[in-house]
């Protein structure tokens, strides 16, 4: 996962860029979470 | 053969089911990545903090993340929401599409203890994209935040939705409002 800062009239945020290639680990992890938790809300 | 599952039903909606999925992955996402983000702060910038593990809580629109930092606990709410038009510029976004959400209060109960930073993230993309994007390229927005404090200074109650049983929220409208960028508020954080 890469962190990258961009500007918008001098405002700043940031953008995390994620790649299955080289995240696959965590974002594996988030869906397996993110379907148990749904399982888990009213 | 065996029909292909329809995402949508007659009328064009997601089905409940699905958006209730599609909307907690959205949300793990954006609480994992703000962990992430402050982890590698914390790394890069050589701090004494820790992420404090915390349990689940069904609270639909937002996520919690503890911190502690030299010993002293922060809390921090995430809240993420997709950009439904993919029209829309960054512009946008910051200058009139969205808003920062702090506190809130429903007609009927308090809400939760107040948290020390709220942050915000965009999705931008619509809700049923978002298993096929994590399985290829995804990018997340941490577009902005504020401490409970500048939520009271420049913040206003929003309170349109109470009629209809929805919570009243502090928000800052529109999010570059907020001079400090997000770089500033996770600075803040890790203080």
């Amino acid at each position: 996962m890469d962190f990258r800062e961009e500007e918008f009239n001098g405002y700043k945020y940031v953008i995390a860029d994620l790649n299955y290639s080289f995240d696959k680990e965590f974002l594996d992890e988030v869906e397996r979470k993110g379907k148990e938790d749904a399982k888990k809300t009213k | 053969m065996q029909k292909k599952q329809n995402k949508n039903d007659p009328s064009g909606e997601i089905r409940g089911e699905d958006k209730i999925i599609f909307n907690n992955v959205a949300g793990v996402l954006a609480e994992e990545v703000v962990k992430e983000y402050l982890k590698k702060l914390i790394i890069d910038f050589k701090i004494n903090a820790k992420i404090v593990p915390t349990p689940f809580t069904d609270h639909k629109t937002h996520r919690d993340i503890k911190i502690e930092v030299n010993g002293k606990t922060k809390t921090i709410e995430v809240r993420s929401s997709f950009q439904i038009s993919p029209r829309l510029t960054i512009s946008g976004v910051l200058t009139w599409a969205f808003r920062l959400l702090g506190r809130y209060t429903t007609k009927y109960k308090k809400g939760e203890p107040e948290k020390d930073f709220y942050i915000t993230i965009i999705h931008r993309y619509r809700n049923e994209e978002i298993l096929r994007n994590i399985k290829n390229k995804a990018e997340v927005y941490i577009i902005g935040g504020a401490s409970k404090e500048v939520f009271e200074a420049m913040g206003f109650d929003d309170d349109s939705g109470l009629k209809q049983g929805k919570a009243c929220y502090r928000v800052i409208k529109p999010i570059i409002s907020v001079k400090k960028g997000v770089t500033e508020v996770f600075k803040e954080i890790l203080e």
